[in-house]
């Protein structure tokens, strides 16, 4: 097989997980322009990328665009992208209130605690694959893992709506 | 963790299914322009040569004379024919690189016999997103009248914006909105494939190419009878030149409503003095007012 077949069977096999992966992340006409930089850089390195060909694109978007937030507040930034374009994007989130609370409660985590849960919950990878991305210890990476869940569920306790009280239904994402 | 932490998440993701590969072909263009990175060149050369396959290395020996081959040809079938991507050439030029991008247009338009001018200087940087700009307006009504606006945003956070009618206040604004950039739908047109070229033809004697974004032929834009837009690049550059909207005349005729000029389209390398570009420039004697 020749560089550019090579390439092109990695483009087919993978360009769509790399494009959900970084639309999950930032706004759709940034995500083109992240899933560009990443089949540019694995065809500046072809010879590096291993078999586990998704987890590695994966682990080279992440930091792709780990460099685009470079010099953000990172927590405003992400607070700001993920609460109104996820609530904008996922219509279950506009009917059910409990939904909208997810997406806060995600959007209120430290960022190494989000991105373990997502790339559990939305890249439905096992923890060996998570670890692999994050460049950690599988072993590690489950340590976060629970500490993650630990925080984000107590970070959704906290937005329930107390015994009695009427949903928050009509409480938009966006106040985050 | 449990099932149910999965669950809750997996339902509020927001691209729940991978959506379809795009098309490979701008990808492939911007392909060329990545072995050309300037961060790429500035490795050192025998650790890339080591890093890069031999046949790869032999077929980059080989670009010379490649490119000597397509310049005869194109030379013997009179220049501007041939297999040349012009859509994917202007694709990589209006693409954002990793310097300081200057542009400086000038907008006329001409509503009800009032003129009004608008003249454009914009520095932008992709990684991180930043951008300054500023403005010089004229207006015609019955005297000329001209504002001043300088606008700047940092990193993730304010808008910062002054303008000539109240020279006292800088305004900070929450940057809710995304960074602008005037050249993002033709990217997306060549994207979706509806960048096509038209003709190479010449302008006050410089040669260029016309392009044009054909609307799309279902969704709101085909119901509507969305018209298309022009694009005039420099045939050398492939930098943008003009773009010219339209709207339909009588007879469902195309008439110009709107031109752009750019006078400047150009990525300065980022230097420390370039990006300085990007920060709103002193006022003295202005004050911080924050809105919003």
């Amino acid at each position: 097989m020749t560089d550019d077949e090579r390439f092109e069977a990695l483009y087919g096999a993978h360009a769509g997980a790399v494009l959900a992966y970084a639309r999950r992340r930032t706004s759709p006409a940034n995500a083109d322009d992240v899933m560009a930089d990443v089949f540019l850089i694995a065809w500046r390195r072809l010879a590096d990328v291993p078999r586990d060909e998704r987890v590695w694109l994966l682990g080279v978007a992440r930091r792709v665009l780990a460099n685009q937030r470079r010099g953000h507040t990172r927590q405003r930034a992400l607070r700001e992208r993920l609460a109104p374009e996820l609530a904008a994007t996922s219509p279950s989130a506009d009917r059910d209130p409990r939904d909208a609370r997810v997406l806060r409660a995600l959007a209120g985590l430290r960022e190494d605690d989000r991105e373990a849960l997502l790339l559990l919950g939305w890249e439905e990878l096992s923890h060996a694959e998570a670890a692999r991305v994050l460049g950690i210890r599988a072993r590690t990476f489950s340590v976060r893992a629970h500490r993650a869940r630990r925080r984000f569920a107590r970070a959704l306790a906290a937005l329930e709506p107390a015994p009695g009280e009427s949903s928050d239904a009509s409480l938009p994402v966006e106040v985050l | 963790m449990n099932a149910d932490t999965i669950d809750r998440l997996r339902r509020v993701n927001p691209v729940p299914e991978d959506p379809p590969a795009p098309p490979l072909a701008p990808l492939l263009a911007l392909r060329e322009r990545g072995l050309s990175d300037p961060r790429e060149a500035s490795r050192p050369s025998a650790q890339r040569s080591a890093a890069w396959p031999l046949n790869r290395r032999r077929v980059l020996a080989l670009v010379p004379i490649a490119l000597a081959c397509a310049l005869l040809v194109l030379a013997l079938r009179g220049g501007g024919g041939g297999q040349f991507d012009v859509a994917a050439a202007v694709y990589r030029a209006i693409t954002p690189g990793h310097g300081v991008r200057y542009v400086v247009t000038d907008q006329e338009s001409d509503t009800d016999g009032k003129r009004t001018l608008l003249h454009v200087q914009r520095w932008s940087t992709r990684d991180p997103a930043s951008e300054r700009s500023v403005s010089l307006e004229r207006r015609n009504y019955g005297r000329e009248r001209s504002v001043l606006v300088e606008a700047a945003i940092a990193p993730g956070s304010t808008w910062s914006s002054w303008w000539s009618g109240r020279p006292g206040v800088i305004e900070h604004t929450k940057a809710t909105g995304t960074q602008r950039d005037e050249v993002a739908i033709l990217r997306a047109a060549y994207r979706a494939g509806r960048l096509r070229v038209l003709e190479k033809t010449e302008l006050n004697g410089h040669s260029i190419y016309r392009l044009r974004v054909v609307p799309p032929r279902t969704g709101p834009a085909a119901r509507n009878r969305a018209t298309p837009t022009d694009l005039l690049v420099n045939a050398s550059t492939f930098a943008p030149i003009e773009v010219i909207d339209y709207a339909r005349g009588p007879h469902g005729r195309l008439r110009p409503t709107f031109v752009l000029h750019y006078r400047t389209f150009v990525e300065l390398p980022a230097t420390p003095a370039n990006l300085a570009h990007l920060k709103l420039a002193p006022h003295p004697g202005a004050h911080v007012m924050q809105r919003g």
